[in-house]
């Protein structure tokens, strides 16, 4: 390896030795990283500016501007109560509704935004229940990451993976979603099992459920009558695009834009919900990763990758999903899934598939996809909506710790693994659907 | 501010015995009449005088501290300010901030659209006596002359800003950290106060505790992230707020980030505070020791609407 790997890989190490611990925020970490690699010369500016990737950013600025958006109209509060009603207050059906409405939730918007929108509500039903609420807080976290993984939009690794590959929104739906119901389906009955004693509610508690107004918590009918259709129309939006030849970045931005007109909503106001943390926080890892690439880094790698597996796209996807899994359970899914996409490539270029197992090689891309999103439920570090339901969580006095969440993420993580694999096996080797 | 000012010896009246504010005011807006004559006055009438002033000081008593009154008036027509002074033999109540009754009165009324004129000639006069010796000295002086001579140096001449110290109100009700907040409370509930000094035994500003501060104690943090409640009818947040009063103090709930500004901050400072960082009321300290607040209520009655 080059001295230039080298000194790109310790700048990596010092800065994600930063942003797991914490001692600065991570964003800012990751950008003076960012900035630092072109300081030290292990990559040309224009080279690093080239791999900030704006068409994931701007799918994330646009869609976190036409949720925030939304969620001014109590649309998320909504939902929430609605479901409490319909489980009539009752523990097990109530738990079951909101993650499975967070996870639905999930895929369609930002995780973190989801998150943000869902967990305050949780909060005040289960204390209006009296039932506890720290289940409900990790297990929303858990599957607003299980949800994401089924569409592109979903979870920040699909985003990036979106971004740097030829897939598109299709395709993510054709392939990741039903891994996913898969997955939700095995992870809900493990929920069924282990919770059903533990959510039982009083009557006269569910009694205040039962009275509730779901339709009060809409505070602007207006600008949902107007929000909302548009929302459906950026879908539409993502799923056609592709055949236009235009990114799902720009139809977010747009779309994004469009909404702060249709609502009239001062521009000031919708930007102010955009995560720019996590706008900050992605464009200095793009740099801090187009460094390792620069330099070789991943062609060496992904070439060693080729020779272990002998060029098997079977051993390589169950390596890679696994791999990609563990290192987002310690690491992070994002900056885990922006370090693999390069060398996900470089190991295609250098498996010496024949040209007929081109379109295979798709399969290392959804393990990469199922591995980082489904990872990150790992541990509190592993993605960015567990860091915020445990931040919200401690604010209202529910302590979370670390080991807390690894009692709930570990085994379902480890649940959700094997079913992926056995869904990559079965349906791209024993089935070969593509 | 002088030669803008119709102000002569003719308009200190002395050694007065009027027991009763509303003939005293009568009385020397008889004197400003007569004294000003009506082609200085833009023919503003001496009864337009008398009813503006009346007016404004049925709308909130003009006493202010220190034995000091400042009834006052801003009438359409009029070219420029015109002020009168009376010295009373006895003193007599004027709904004074401070309850003490009053024995000097300062009647001044200004165009319309100069309302600062006011301002700063309350702020200088409220300035003069709260200093104790400048005060004994101008109730010393034994003529009229004497004191248009003084007033007109000390308190007319220099176009000072005005200052905190001139619009505070004197601290009279404040809390130490050791108060059980159910006694915060209702010291609030008395007084009718938004916010409260916390403050050592010496003096010494620590804290504030604002309504908002106790509601929010109440509100757990996730009701901040809802977009409403009334879709809730059975719940009380308040519950956990009882709970947690008992063994809580002042100290336990206080805020540290008040608003302190020195007696010399400007109004623009002040206005500042209160309008764009949204503090409820600002406290005014010497060597860190609290020696006046002043609120929103006390700018729009000091300032605004003079």
């Amino acid at each position: 390896m080059s001295l230039a790997i080298w000194i790109s890989l310790a700048v990596f190490a010092v800065t994600y030795a930063f942003i797991v611990t914490e001692k600065i925020p991570p964003s800012t970490a990751a950008v003076l990283g960012g900035a630092a690699v072109v300081f030290f010369q292990l990559i040309p500016h224009e080279k690093a500016l080239e791999h900030v990737d704006l068409d994931v950013l701007f799918l994330l600025i646009g869609m976190m501007t036409v949720v925030g958006i939304l969620s001014e109209t109590g649309l998320f509060e909504w939902v929430a109560v609605m479901i409490a009603r319909l489980a009539r207050g009752r523990g097990m059906p109530l738990l079951i509704g909101l993650v499975c409405a967070t996870a639905v939730l999930s895929a369609l918007l930002d995780n973190v935004t989801t998150v943000v929108l869902i967990v305050p509500i949780t909060i005040l039903i289960t204390q209006i229940l009296e039932i506890p609420a720290i289940p409900f807080l990790i297990l929303t976290a858990i599957f607003s990451n299980i949800g994401g993984t089924a569409t592109l939009i979903g979870d920040p690794p699909n985003i990036l993976i979106g971004g740097k590959s030829h897939l598109n929104f299709n395709d993510f739906l054709f392939h990741m979603t039903p891994a996913v119901i898969l997955i939700m389906t095995g992870s809900l009955i493990a929920v069924f099992l282990v919770f059903r004693r533990a959510m039982r509610v009083k009557p006269e508690a569910r009694l205040r459920i039962l009275k509730a107004h779901p339709r009060r918590a809409i505070t602007d009918a207006v600008k949902l009558k107007r929000g909302l259709p548009l929302f459906f129309l950026i879908l539409i939006g993502f799923a056609v695009s592709h055949v236009f030849e235009i990114q799902p970045g720009l139809v977010a931005l747009a779309g994004g834009m469009l909404m702060v007109i249709i609502t009239r909503t001062p521009l000031r106001a919708a930007v102010e919900k955009v995560e720019w943390e996590t706008i900050f926080f992605l464009i200095g890892l793009f740099m801090l990763v187009a460094a390792l690439e620069y330099n070789g880094l991943f062609d060496l790698l992904g070439g060693g990758l080729a020779r272990m597996t002998s060029g098997s796209l079977l051993v390589g996807a169950l390596a890679m999903l696994w791999v990609s899994g563990v290192l987002s359970a310690a690491l992070g899914a994002i900056p885990v899934t922006i370090a693999l996409i390069p060398l996900v490539s470089a190991f295609i270029a250098q498996a010496g598939l024949p040209a007929e197992q081109a379109a295979q090689a798709d399969v290392l891309w959804w393990a990469l996809g199922l591995g980082a999103c489904l990872g990150g439920n790992g541990t509190v570090l592993g993605t960015a909506a567990n860091i915020v339901v445990v931040q919200i969580a401690r604010k209202n006095r529910y302590h979370v710790s670390f080991t807390h969440f690894m009692v709930y993420g570990i085994p379902l993580t480890l649940l959700a693994l094997l079913l992926s694999s056995a869904y990559l096996y079965l349906r791209y080797f024993l089935l070969a659907l593509y | 501010m002088k030669e803008d000012l119709e102000f002569s010896k003719d308009l200190v009246l002395l050694g007065l015995d009027i027991p009763d504010k509303w003939d005293l005011i009568e009385h020397m807006t008889d004197a400003l009449a007569h004294a000003v004559a009506p082609g200085e006055r833009g023919g503003v009438t001496r009864n337009r005088l008398y009813e503006a002033v009346l007016t404004r000081e049925r709308e909130k008593a003009t006493g202010l501290a220190n034995g000091l009154a400042f009834p006052h008036a801003r009438i359409p027509g009029l070219p420029k300010p015109c002020l009168c002074v009376a010295r009373l033999r006895a003193p007599i109540d004027f709904g004074a901030m401070d309850g003490l009754p009053v024995d000097f009165v300062v009647l001044l009324v200004v165009p319309e659209d100069q309302p600062n004129i006011a301002l700063r000639v309350m702020s200088q006069f409220a300035r003069l006596f709260g200093d104790a010796q400048e005060r004994a000295y101008l109730l010393s002086l034994a003529d009229a002359e004497s004191v248009h001579e003084f007033l007109a140096r000390r308190v007319l001449s220099p176009e000072t800003l005005v200052t905190a110290r001139d619009i505070m109100r004197e601290p009279y009700v404040s809390i130490h950290p050791d108060t059980p907040l159910k006694d915060v409370t209702r010291y609030m509930r008395r007084f009718g106060l938004d916010a409260i000094a916390v403050v050592e035994n010496d003096g010494t500003l620590v804290g504030e505790i604002t309504c908002e501060r106790l509601f929010t104690l109440g509100m757990p943090d996730f009701f901040s992230q809802l977009k409403s409640v009334s879709f809730i009818s059975e719940f009380d947040p308040f519950e956990k707020y009882f709970a947690e009063e008992r063994q809580t103090t002042a100290r336990d709930v206080m805020e540290t980030d008040y608003a302190a500004v020195p007696e010399n901050a400007t109004l623009l400072e002040i206005v500042f505070e209160l309008a764009v960082r949204r503090h409820s009321k600002v406290h005014v300290v010497q060597d860190g020791k609290r020696i006046g607040a002043i609120d929103r209520i006390l700018v729009l009655d000091r300032v605004i609407n003079i």
